[in-house]
């Protein structure tokens, strides 16, 4: 072979090569979860309600990916969801191949300004989430705390109130109704987590506890509970009452009867658009926008899959509802741009 | 109520279920002695097949048939390599590697294996005779008797100690100070967190457990050249040794189980304290103790049966009321759901036969996991002859690997690393060990119920009727093991006179 006929092959091939590259980099765009695998790092141990939907989405998601990539669960349980978040948004690739599945109050960690938050709640890319799960506090039904205005006339023996930590629902639901309306409570701390809760109250060591809403029409034992009105529910903290209990007062109907002080309001609504958050899923800020938006329309899909709602039925995890990743950027956003006094006001609540 | 007892069995016995559960039990069996996939990790990853089996005692028996068997499964590891394969089988390291040292591999799995049938059975007893009177049974135990309770368990230190009294209190106590690691739940202080997020939870038990156990023993094995057994055994007659040992110790066995029963029905104490207790239980009753840390079989067939009888207690909350015994129980509470039933008073009533089928499944995996066992018994303990150097890099994957899995956080490595030089320190030195287990896994639940009993019951609590019984108890045991020391000391003393005698007459 002669020296040019190398050079021509040799240009040949680098041509080749070149076409072939632009040819799969285009591919990649398009077809980029093709034969990755997608973690979910899940907040929390196996077996809750978080650890039940990721496992429920990375049965059925995958298919609604373009490339069709394989979807793990991964518990990354700890400091509240801290370490997943930490995690996802610093150290994961930030391809997309990370899913962060926080607590819905992840936020409040970054709004009360704690030094160990190591992400921008604004800046995460949130794909969607499928519950509202406002809170509800309920007592026992043969105590004498049958009304919010029972619970603000006993000053003496005010009722016993089971919380496993300050970062609570049940510790939450207590202070703003003790701030906003007068209530006064018994705050009986350190339960290891909501199932003892759950069996103080069967025993009358505390009398009330306040949870988020979907288990608590979900499952047991609050279902035998309702069945033999064991319990009363005695606020919510959505903005319109729970179609399961539509007589139950929202705070903001509370705050309204009962005058309670504007900043306790604006505290409030911080404290509860947890609510809104649901079980949501986010992907770190470097992610592409054409795969994020890739992703939140699978995410929309997923939630309307006929299996997935059939499966979900039977798990009780129903009913549940679509708030698509952009409407939740919305809510993100602004959560985290509070005026000072609010700020101060929700770090002293927390004990923070 | 016969009936559904009878039926219970039928329907576990029958096809398909049954294939079921050796399904489960295969898969159990492999989790088990593998490190890295926990038992409930499997569990959460194997639900979605209860959408597919849709028939209760069938999806039930697959996935409580897995979960008994983790438990077995788990103590054979802790006692041929000293590492236990879950945070919970680790007290049987405490005699049962020793034993393997001693070449009596053989002989600890086997009573570790029967005395786990042995109480499997009885907790499954207990379950069922539990049924009638269960809701008064757990409501029974508020939060004054579990802080009684963990009182009762750490004046176990005492007798765990060896032969130190002082440093067995100073373990314990630094025990105890190192549960309080992690978020006050009274005001949410952050306490000893060293500003790590991981501290945040406080210490966890695994990582801890696994770095003071398993990494002392794996530097001796290094040091030492030799294989894990030390003596030579042309043959492995052991095995049936311990399970006569398991008969020849039954009451022991016994009430080990009933302590694993038991504590497994309040939720609230957790995982990590039926076994050390039972353990605890073991030595102190015991009249000789010297032999204990050593290699004394008494002390793998206490921790042995509380790790399976507790799976029977752990139901039983869960099915009186629908509230979990357990984190594994809570998985099973979503298969529950998925096939359609409601745990709570209805599987008391109307479903009183997939109760009792539960029940059964709990003996029938025992006594499969027991049998299954037997037959490779032989081919394991050849494992423990196999020269040292050639085992090491596999057990420092199963130890980093254990480690690791729980939480898939690197610090627990750390973790793990540090309490393994502590670990070996305090061998070095004969500092105990199991004191500072019981300080950390009875720390967090003594001080959170002390909190609770104060603030939900005033100080009216101390004048409860239980808790005075459980001081009282308390103050018993206490009594008792002081007489039982003293007596022992004098018959030493008794013993050295005679001797003394004797020499003077030669």
């Amino acid at each position: 072979m002669t020296k040019r006929a190398i050079g021509r092959t040799f240009l040949v091939l680098l041509l080749a090569g070149f076409l072939f590259m632009s040819f799969s980099g285009q591919a990649a765009a398009k077809d980029f979860y093709e034969g990755k695998t997608i973690r979910i790092l899940v907040c929390c141990s196996p077996g809750g309600f978080y650890d039940r939907w990721a496992r429920l989405f990375a049965r059925h998601m995958g298919q609604y990916i373009p490339g069709k990539p394989d979807i793990i669960v991964q518990n990354m349980p700890g400091a509240g969801s801290l370490i997943a978040a930490n995690y996802v948004y610093n150290i994961a690739k930030q391809d997309g191949t990370a899913f962060v599945m926080p607590l819905a109050g992840l936020y409040l960690d970054q709004v009360v300004g704690r030094k160990e938050v190591r992400f921008d709640i604004a800046k995460f890319q949130w794909i969607g989430t499928q519950e509202v799960s406002h809170s509800v506090l309920f007592c026992r039904s043969d105590s004498k705390f049958t009304s919010i205005d029972e619970l603000i006339k006993e000053k003496n023996e005010p009722a016993r109130l089971g919380n496993s930590g300050t970062g609570g629902n049940s510790y939450l639901m207590g202070k703003v109704l003790e701030k906003g309306v007068g209530a006064n409570f018994n705050f009986v701390m350190g339960y290891p987590g909501g199932s003892e809760i759950d069996l103080a109250v069967e025993r009358g060591e505390v009398l009330c506890r306040g949870m988020t809403i979907p288990p608590h029409f979900g499952r047991e034992p609050y279902l035998t509970w309702h069945k033999n009105k064991f319990v009363r529910q005695l606020a919510q903290s959505g903005d319109v009452p729970d179609p399961r209990m539509p007589d139950v007062p929202t705070l903001s109907q509370l705050f309204d009867k009962y005058n309670a002080p504007k900043l306790v309001r604006a505290m409030s609504k911080v404290i509860f658009a947890s609510g809104d958050f649901g079980r949501p899923f986010a992907v770190a800020p470097g992610v592409p926008a054409d795969r994020v938006k890739m992703l939140r329309d699978a995410y929309a899909k997923t939630l309307a899959d006929p299996e997935l709602l059939a499966e979900a039925t039977k798990g009780r995890m129903v009913p549940f509802k679509l708030l698509r990743g952009e409407d939740l950027q919305k809510i993100a956003q602004s959560v985290v741009s509070q005026p000072k006094e609010v700020v101060d006001g929700v770090r002293e609540l927390l004990g923070r | 109520m016969f009936d559904a007892f009878i039926d219970g069995l039928l329907h576990v016995l029958s096809w398909p279920a049954f294939g079921f559960l050796l399904l489960g039990a295969f898969v159990g069996f492999v989790v088990g002695i593998l490190p890295g996939l926990g038992g409930l990790a499997t569990l959460a990853l194997m639900l979605p097949f209860a959408y597919k089996i849709q028939e209760p005692i069938s999806a039930f028996a697959f996935l409580l048939g897995m979960h008994a068997i983790t438990g077995t499964t788990g103590d054979l590891t802790s006692i041929l390599f000293g590492i236990p394969g879950e945070g919970t089988a680790a007290a049987t390291i405490m005699d049962g590697y020793p034993m393997t040292k001693n070449g009596e591999a053989g002989r600890a799995m086997g009573a570790a294996l029967m005395s786990s049938l042995v109480a499997g059975l009885e907790g499954a007893l207990i379950l069922a005779l539990a049924i009638p009177i269960m809701r008064p049974l757990v409501l029974f135990f508020g939060s004054p008797e579990l802080f009684m309770l963990a009182i009762l368990g750490i004046t176990f230190i005492a007798s765990l100690s060896g032969s130190s009294l002082t440093k067995g209190l100073l373990c314990g106590g630094i025990g105890l100070m190192l549960a309080s690691i992690g978020v006050d739940p009274q005001t949410g202080t952050l306490r000893y967190t060293l500003g790590t997020l991981y501290l945040w939870d406080g210490l966890s038990l695994g990582p801890v457990v696994v770095g003071l156990f398993a990494i002392p023993e794996i530097i001796d094995l290094a040091v030492r050249g030799t294989s894990i057994a030390e003596a030579k055994i042309g043959k492995i007659t052991g095995v049936m040794e311990g399970v006569k040992d398991t008969f020849r110790h039954f009451a022991l066995t016994m009430r080990c189980g009933f302590i694993g029963a038991f504590i497994g029905a309040l939720p609230g104490l957790g995982g990590g304290v039926s076994q050390w207790l039972a353990y605890g239980h073991a030595v102190q009753s015991a009249k000789d103790k010297s032999g204990f840390g050593k290699g004394d079989v008494r002390g793998v067939l206490g921790p042995g049966a509380a790790n399976n009888s507790r799976e029977g207690g752990n139901l039983i909350p869960t099915v009186a009321f629908g509230i979990p015994g357990s984190s594994a129980m809570a998985i099973l509470l979503g298969a529950f759901l998925i096939v359609g039933l409601n745990p709570g008073p209805e599987m008391l009533t109307k479903h009183l036969d997939v109760t009792f089928a539960m029940v059964w499944i709990l003996v029938v995996a025992n006594i499969l996991t027991a049998g299954a066992c037997f037959l490779f018994l032989n081919q394991l303990v050849k494992l423990t002859f196999v020269r040292g150097h050639l085992l090491i890099p596999f057990l420092l994957m199963f130890v980093f690997l254990g480690a690791f899995a729980a939480h898939n956080n690197f610090s627990d490595i750390i973790v793990t690393v540090i309490f393994g030089l502590v670990g070996y320190v305090m061998v070095l030195f004969q500092w105990p060990r199991p004191p500072f287990v019981l300080g950390l896994v009875l720390g967090t639940i003594v001080e959170n119920y002390l909190w609770i009993s104060s603030s939900a019951y005033g100080a009216g609590w101390l004048a409860q009727p239980t808790v005075v019984c459980i001081a009282l108890l308390i103050v018993g045991t206490l009594v008792y093991s002081a007489i039982q020391a003293r007596r022992g000391r004098s018959l030493e003393e008794d013993l050295e006179k005679r001797l003394g005698v004797e020499g003077t007459h030669e």
